[in-house]
């Protein structure tokens, strides 16, 4: 029994998130390659009004919660230090628990658009419902271990921030996670599923978040050849390959 | 042909891992960390038996099943592990998640450190001089108000009286304060502060180890004090809901004037529908 | 002085019939495939109507183009903060019932219906579900002033017009309309590049046509707010915007896109523009009354000699300098003055530009208050409708000012609302047309050909050279087409210089030796 429950940890704490990245690091390079099949679908195009109320709330929502374990996972003490007092612990965790619903409201909005709409119903695979489901489930099971586990902020800095580094850092350590409750192991078993399937599913969109687009000038204009170049007499035969200016 | 099986022949007795026994080194630090919590030898008892010449007290057959995992032994009958649940206070002895070769390897450690026998020596108390101030303290540390020296995460983080966080009944969570004194005794309490053998604790306090100031505090602490800290005891969900619902208004605000109806919408409206 | 040569377009409205051949020939060549079946590239519409998308030029609801604040231009509905703010819902994004949401019919079941008591139906099944709809919009749902009350009176362009005048747009066998076929303006500023997020749409350097990268695209949907003429389409099936391509492929072999090449009514020309890049952000800029005359002082003379210098040390090719020379949307532009871009208030500087319809302008002054009855001769029994299309009066200008449509309304079109520039376009083209009368019907007074001409800025040559160009064009002198110098192209993409000696180029696969 023992063994089992060993075995099972050893898989799901450590097997799958090195699994999990190299699909995701792998597959991502794949498909960002063509570049087609890189795009987000929206479908607002088709329905507008029931996407806002789900949309705008998930996405909001799970920006700031990806920060926030992103924040926890780079800077554990300054996480630490931030809940050293109750109240400011409190805020943090009420504040985050509030967005946290919000994405629940929004992924619940969401799959009902999918479900009931014909026209969007029509643009969604399989793919599609699988996502959907994963983060419903993610989502559901992190507000469950916010509630029941408090406070998982001060834990996840002290906790988990160190298994994670174990694994980026090829040294694996899960004997703490192990001991968690299943509620979280499996909240994070059910991230690293989500981070496998990213290249084969629309979450590659958040792969390439526009972010350019603010240092970038309004105007592109692109040529096919260095016009100046290219037909220059005293080079007839060009050594280097020409390049777009 | 034959280099190439020469080549496999080589990466499997690489691959293959024999278990190779721990060295006495090794075994001490393993008793240390899994076992010095709660057990001496030769010190006397503290959270658990004094372990000097256990091997001779029992046999080392039923020692490999109880230190696996006692509380399997206790649920499933054995009677011997059900009396030492009830002499020690029902507290659980918690699965060490070690292999049988290191438990044997531990074995060989105590066998070899019980020359004294079993010792009668009764802990001593390190908190007899506990001032107000002390005990003032040990509440703020234990609720994270003053932070902890070496930066460990606050007591409150886990032990609160809303989290379930721990596997194992009965244990600590905040619930009831004093528990842990009445179960564990002063020794049992300092042993854990000082070196946590629980993954969990321990995986949260490597490198932040609590000061001896500290634990004095939290000892007078917890010996004094007997409520739960209570921090948003209530309405965590409604506020939660609560404030959802204030975050779609607010992006309704937002985003008020967004264009959310067809332009045709009125005439689509009225024309003729020939089915539903 | 920043020379680039742009492929640009004049449409000359008077000509246009509205056949829609134009549209048809660029859906079935780019746009009959799935997720672009509501998307018409090129599509023409009834003015005054609201056109496809419903209302499209009205900024207030679509928030495109460009708007001045302070002395620089921000995008409208997009840019750098409300694009990113935005990029989760877009506010302002046009939804497809905007367009139409695109059907067919069940022809099959006309044929394989079982017997039953009444006859089989062909049903509207929509594009996007597959299931049975009721048709509510077509992407031309208003043509020839359908549904007038509904589409025609909301017109945009009506906005800023008196009750009076726009009454007189709609009394009954006064009522006159004409057609408006669009294509994506390939427009010097253009909105859409400005507007993408992940940078997207380009312009190509050498000719102007702007595209969409569809392997960069990630459908952040900005660009269809942000074309004020809203020309870039959503594919709601692969998820990539898509816009007319001014046919590239056929104009770098050599082809007129195809819809000019198919129009019936010969009412398309293209050819190559040199302009100034260096003046684009100022004159997009500028004051909205002057946003005209700045974008055609940008246009440069492809004869000057300063021009052609500049334009060769900055690598326009001498063939394409030879085709400025001979392009035929110069001549209306820039030499006669006689075409105006579309609703240049957007400040995108359209490099589509329009010859004014003078047709629904033109009216009597005597005989318009005359009952339909009296018109019918009693002896000969004809309709005597010449006062419809009369050149004959006194006054031979009273015309234009007391026009059937209200300038205004052309005005609002095609000038900013200045009704002054189309006026003196519209003479310059009564005048071509009292020209030719004279020429061959010869029932005009001499002096008063003379005063009309000169009253106009117009001369014999030049108005005999815009009625070869306009009437009795030919082909290839409609569409003038820079040779594409692919294989300059080419050298981007391979290495040319050793072809020689070597395997080859080895498409799939490079000829090269294994690892």
């Amino acid at each position: 029994m023992e063994n089992l429950f060993n075995a099972l940890n050893n898989f799901f704490l450590i097997a799958l998130p090195y699994i999990a990245l190299f699909v995701f690091v792998i597959g991502s390079i794949w498909r960002y390659r063509n570049g087609f099949k890189f795009s987000s679908l929206s479908s607002q195009f088709l329905e507008g009004r029931q996407l806002f109320w789900g949309t705008v709330p998930f996405h909001i929502g799970i920006l700031f919660l990806f920060l926030g374990h992103l924040i926890a996972f780079l800077i554990p003490s300054g996480v630490l230090a931030w809940n050293a007092h109750p109240l400011r612990l409190i805020i943090l965790e009420v504040t985050a628990f509030i967005f946290g619903v919000a994405v629940l409201i929004g992924i619940v909005n969401l799959l009902y658009r999918r479900i009931t709409n014909s026209r969007i119903a029509v643009v969604t695979s399989k793919m599609d419902y699988v996502i959907i489901g994963l983060l419903l489930i993610q989502v559901f099971s992190g507000l469950w271990v916010a509630y029941n586990f408090r406070w998982g902020s001060s834990w996840f800095a002290s906790v988990l921030t160190p298994y994670l580094w174990s694994v980026f850092a090829l040294q694996p350590d899960a004997t703490a996670v192990a001991a968690l409750p299943w509620v979280v192991k499996f909240h994070i078993v059910g991230a690293f599923l989500i981070i496998m399937l990213i290249p084969f599913s629309r979450l590659v969109h958040f792969l390439v978040p526009p972010i350019d687009y603010l240092w970038r000038p309004y105007q592109q204009v692109i040529w096919y050849w260095n016009n100046r170049e290219v037909r220059k007499p005293h080079t007839p035969w060009s050594l280097k390959r020409p390049k777009n200016n | 042909m034959n280099k190439i099986f020469f080549l496999l022949a080589i990466l499997g007795l690489l691959i293959e891992a024999p278990a190779i026994a721990q060295s006495d080194a090794e075994a001490a630090d393993l008793f240390k960390l899994k076992c010095g919590i709660c057990h001496t030898i030769g010190s006397g008892r503290l959270v658990g038996p004094d372990l000097a010449n256990v091997h001779e007290r029992r046999s080392e057959e039923w020692l490999l099943k109880f230190i696996h995992s006692s509380q399997t032994m206790i649920k499933s009958g054995d009677p011997d592990a059900m009396a030492l649940f009830e002499e020690f206070n029902q507290v659980i002895m918690p699965d060490p998640m070690i292999t049988d070769t290191e438990i044997k390897s531990i074995l060989g450690y105590i066998a070899a450190n019980s020359d004294g026998g079993v010792g009668t020596a009764e802990p001593v108390s390190v908190i007899e001089d506990a001032t107000p101030e002390d005990l003032e303290n040990g509440k703020n540390l234990f609720e994270g108000r003053v932070r902890f020296a070496n930066g460990g995460p606050s007591c409150i983080s886990c032990h609160n009286s809303q989290s379930n966080i721990f596997l194992a009944e009965n244990s600590f969570s905040g619930k009831d304060v004093g528990a842990s004194f009445d179960n564990l005794g002063e020794a049992g309490v300092k042993a854990i502060l000082q070196n946590p053998p629980f993954p969990v604790m321990a995986q949260a306090f490597e490198g932040h180890d609590l000061t001896e100031g500290e634990i004095h505090d939290l000892l007078v602490f917890l010996k004094n004090v007997k409520q739960p800290s209570n921090l948003m005891a209530s309405g965590y969900i409604l506020f939660g809901i609560l404030g959802a619902m204030g975050l779609l208004v607010l992006y309704g605000g937002l985003w008020y004037s967004r264009k959310s109806k067809s332009v045709n919408y009125d005439i689509y409206k009225r024309q003729i529908k020939s089915f539903n | 002085m920043n020379v680039r040569a742009q492929i640009s377009m004049v449409f000359h409205l008077d000509k246009c019939i509205g056949c829609h051949t134009c549209s048809i020939a660029c859906k079935n060549i780019w746009t009959d495939r799935k997720g672009v079946e509501y998307q018409w590239w090129n599509n023409v519409e009834t003015k005054p109507g609201t056109g496809y998308p419903t209302k499209w030029e009205d900024q207030d609801i679509y928030k495109g183009g460009w708007e001045k604040n302070n002395g620089t231009i921000n995008l409208k509905g997009a840019g750098k903060k409300k694009g990113l703010l935005n990029i989760f819902h877009n506010p302002n994004l046009p939804v497809i019932d905007d367009y139409y949401e695109p059907f067919t019919y069940r022809y099959l079941d006309l044929i394989e219906s079982p017997a039953m008591k009444d006859q089989p139906t062909a049903r509207p099944v929509s594009l996007i579900t597959g299931k049975p709809i009721d048709i509510k919009m077509g992407p031309n749902w208003d043509d020839d002033l359908s549904g007038t009350p509904d589409y025609a009176r909301k017109d945009p362009n009506l906005q800023d017009l008196s009750p009076a005048e726009q009454e007189a747009m709609f009394q009954l066998e006064r009522m006159a309309f004409f057609y408006l076929p669009r294509i994506c303006n390939h427009c010097l500023n253009p909105a859409c590049v400005a507007s993408c997020p992940s940078g997207a749409i380009y312009k190509r350097g050498e000719d102007g046509v702007v595209l969409i990268n569809q392997q960069v695209c990630r459908a952040w949907r900005m660009c269809v707010t942000a074309c004020p003429y809203k020309k870039s389409y959503y594919n709601w099936h692969t998820g990539k915007s898509e816009k007319c391509i001014l046919c590239y492929p056929r104009l770098e072999a050599g082809y007129a896109p195809a819809c000019m090449h198919s129009c019936v009514g010969r009412i398309r020309y293209l050819g190559v523009i040199l302009y100034d890049a260096d003046q684009i952000e100022s004159v997009a800029s500028d004051d909205g009354g002057k946003l005209i005359d700045r974008q055609l002082n940008m246009l440069l003379d492809p004869f000057d000699p300063r021009v052609i210098q500049a334009a060769k040390e900055n690598g326009v090719a001498d063939s394409t300098i030879k085709a400025a020379q001979y392009s035929p949307t110069y001549k209306f532009v820039k030499k006669w003055g006689l075409a105006l871009p579309l609703h240049p208030e957007f400040r995108t500087l359209p490099m589509l530009f329009y010859v004014p319809p003078l047709l629904p302008v033109m009216a009597s002054l005597g005989e318009q208050d005359k009952s339909q009855g009296e018109k019918l001769d009693p002896i000969a029994k004809f309709w005597n409708d010449s006062w419809l299309y009369d050149t004959s009066t006194e006054d031979l200008w009273g015309t234009i000012d007391q026009a059937r449509f209200p300038l205004k309304y052309i005005a609002n079109l095609f000038a900013a609302g200045d009704e002054e520039k189309v006026k003196v376009v519209l003479k310059k083209l009564m005048a071509v047309r009292i020209h030719r009368r004279n020429v061959t019907v010869g029932d005009l007074a001499e002096e008063k050909v003379e005063a009309t001409m000169r009253g106009a800025g117009m001369d014999v040559e030049t108005a005999e050279e815009i009625y070869k160009l306009t009437s009795l064009a030919k082909f290839d002198e409609r569409f003038v087409i820079p040779p594409a110098h692919r294989e300059q192209a080419l050298e981007m993409l391979e290495f040319t210089g050793d072809t020689k000696g070597s395997v080859g180029f080895g498409f799939k696969e490079k000829a090269e030796r294994g690892l």
